[in-house]
């Protein structure tokens, strides 16, 4: 007879509401993370393996255009790879596979707009100055002598 | 006295529980929007100028009465900072290494503010590193150049010389040109 009763307390429906505050805190600090970190910038600019930014605290959000990657061990155009750092002769001012691969980008971008010379270098952190001045003089020497500095964000 | 009663029921001592489903569904919603474009790793740019022959036979026609100001960073010496007057009048600042390996960032900064004080106009700054600077330091100097460290320090500048208008800025030395980007 006890226990007849007790199943049908148990039966009796009841209301059960699931307490969702601390849920409902949790996302909200989550979306206050996130807001802090969205992005305002009109391109994404991507990172490549095997290449450390330098931080610094400006505040210039990239444009879009061409990227020139300088890793450690070798030189981009885009997606293109021109050629290794190790075979940069350090007699010759220029890069002559850079310079041929930019003159060849801004003559494509001639044909789709008016060219302003400006292009981003990403550069790995630990490289001296000979290998950014090859870099920088090939640049100004195929008509790229704005040089976009790109470092990772930070105070 | 019924109605105040009344009153006192409806706004005391009764418990209720706010409805928060719909804001969890909007969050819900939200997040892996935000998680797509929120950007973790922030890539910003600077803005450089590199010498061309062409340019820079324009530029110095264009001189004006301005001081130039050259930074030469140099690996086995450090830093050394040239103010050139238009009556050819040449001042130059040194700023040893720390140990001799290290960069002294904050003297420079210090040295910078000075020269700033006193030619508030000159906004432009010429690079002139060494072989065996690091692109490290480099960038370092840069922002060393772009803004004082410590301290609120502004400095006004003519900003129309016709109508006299002066402005405020924080900034010292934010154009930087590679002096001897073209020399390697």
């Amino acid at each position: 007879m006890y226990r007849r009763k007790n199943f049908q307390y148990m039966e009796v429906p009841k209301r059960f509401t699931l307490n969702i505050t601390s849920m409902a805190d949790m996302f909200t600090i989550l979306l206050v993370f996130l807001l802090q970190n969205y992005s305002l910038s009109e391109v994404k600019v991507d990172l490549v393996p095997n290449l450390k930014l330098p931080v610094s605290a400006s505040f210039i959000n990239p444009k879009k255009l061409p990227i020139i990657y300088v890793s450690k061990d070798e030189i981009r155009l885009g997606d293109k790879t021109i050629t290794k750092v190790s075979d940069i002769n350090p007699k010759v001012p220029q890069i002559p596979e850079l310079l041929s691969a930019l003159q060849e980008e801004q003559g494509r971008l001639q044909g789709i707009q008016k060219t302003s010379g400006e292009i981003i270098l990403q550069a790995d952190r630990d490289h001296s100055y000979q290998i950014i001045q090859k870099v920088m003089h090939t640049l100004s020497v195929a008509g790229f002598p704005k040089v976009k500095l790109a470092t990772l964000s930070g105070e | 006295m019924v109605r105040k009663k009344n009153l006192h029921d409806l706004t005391h001592g009764v418990e209720t529980d706010l409805d928060l489903a719909p804001l969890l569904s909007i969050m819900v919603k939200l997040i892996p929007v935000l998680l797509l474009s929120s950007a973790f790793v922030h890539v910003v740019i600077i803005d450089t100028d590199l010498p061309q022959p062409i340019k820079s036979r324009i530029e110095e026609n264009k001189k004006d009465q301005n001081p130039e100001i050259e930074l030469k960073l140099s690996s086995q010496t450090g830093y050394e900072i040239i103010v050139k007057s238009p009556n050819n009048k040449v001042e130059r600042v040194t700023i040893p290494l720390i140990d001799g390996k290290h960069f002294n960032f904050v003297t420079l900064n210090h040295e910078l503010i000075k020269i700033k004080q006193r030619y508030p106009s000159v906004f432009e700054i010429q690079l002139n590193p060494d072989s065996e600077t690091s692109y490290d330091t480099i960038i370092r100097t840069i922002d060393m150049a772009r803004k004082p460290l410590r301290g609120k320090h502004t400095f006004q500048y003519l900003k129309n010389p016709e109508t006299g208008e002066v402005e405020e800025t924080d900034f010292m030395f934010p154009e930087v040109t590679f002096a001897n980007a073209l020399d390697g």
